[in-house]
């Protein structure tokens, strides 16, 4: 039996239960971070909704610029190498046809930010499903490592 | 979906399977009038002037639709106000949802105006 674990906005989680699904829901310019490691088997999902967080504490998931930083701390305490992990995103859709370059884009500052920070740290994005106007649910499998997309109307594709 | 079908096809005197330009346009109309009035209402009750922007379109996943604006009106706060209604057409009620989100700092002006104490 599967246990699985629903992040809404602003959670994060990460896991060594090998029978837990991690579930991202309903993603539209929110952005869905996840780590996996296979030995030790440690799997790690943050929902984000916005790319930086105020000037003042307490951080958390919500943002993007802490939450990449708190996500990779307890994924490493776990016993995880992030160098040797499959990092993937997804999410980071622009839902309304705004002004795609304005401030209200966004997904794509988000996507920018989580970008930015694995770039500083060098950790390669190993995958991604982002952008577009399109919502999605994210599920990362940790006794498979699989991380599935699914889409409006049932359509789903593995990452 | 059925809702917005039974809407369109009673605009447009015809029945409205498939949602093309003119469809997605004349739900846009509805939305724009209903929630100039809804505005409108608001506007008179709290002495504010509310304008609002260009109908935009999206057909998606609830979450997915309502994340992106919230991010917009919620910024560093974790409140938000919902203010959900009901409309009625020939006696059924309609599925039809208006949420009222205000942008930063709108929220506390608002209860403030209306003597809500927060």
């Amino acid at each position: 039996m599967n246990a699985e674990i629903r992040l809404g906005i602003g959670d994060g989680a990460v896991v060594r239960d090998p029978a837990a699904v991690l579930t991202a829901p309903g993603l539209g310019s929110c952005v869905a971070v996840m780590l996996y490691s296979e030995t030790p088997k440690v799997g790690a999902m943050a929902h984000i909704l916005l790319p930086t967080a105020p000037t003042e504490p307490p951080f958390s998931f919500k943002y993007a610029d802490t939450a990449v930083a708190m996500l990779l701390k307890q994924f490493e305490k776990a016993g995880a190498d992030p160098r040797r992990a499959a990092i993937k995103l997804a999410g980071g859709a622009q839902m309304f046809k705004v002004a795609a370059n304005g401030p209200l884009n966004i997904g794509r500052r988000n996507l920018e930010v989580i970008s930015a920070v694995f770039q500083e740290l060098r950790l390669r994005i190993t995958a991604q499903d982002v952008g577009g106007s399109v919502g999605r649910t994210v599920t990362l499998t940790m006794s498979t490592g699989r991380t599935v997309v699914r889409v409006a109307g049932g359509k789903e594709y593995e990452i | 979906m059925h809702t917005a079908q039974t809407l369109v096809s009673r605009m447009l005197s015809r029945p409205a399977e498939q949602f093309q330009e003119l469809e997605i346009s004349a739900l846009c109309e509805v939305s724009n009038i209903l929630t100039g009035s809804y505005l409108t209402a608001l506007a008179m009750l709290t002495g504010y002037r509310i304008t609002a922007s260009p109908p935009a379109d999206a057909c998606d996943m609830l979450g997915a639709l309502l994340d992106g604006t919230l991010a917009i009106a919620a910024g560093n706060s974790d409140e938000v106000l919902l203010i959900e209604s009901e409309f009625v057409l020939d006696g059924g009620a309609l599925g039809i949802q208006l949420l009222f989100i205000p942008g930063p700092g709108g929220l506390a002006d608002l209860f403030k105006t209306l003597g809500v104490a927060q």
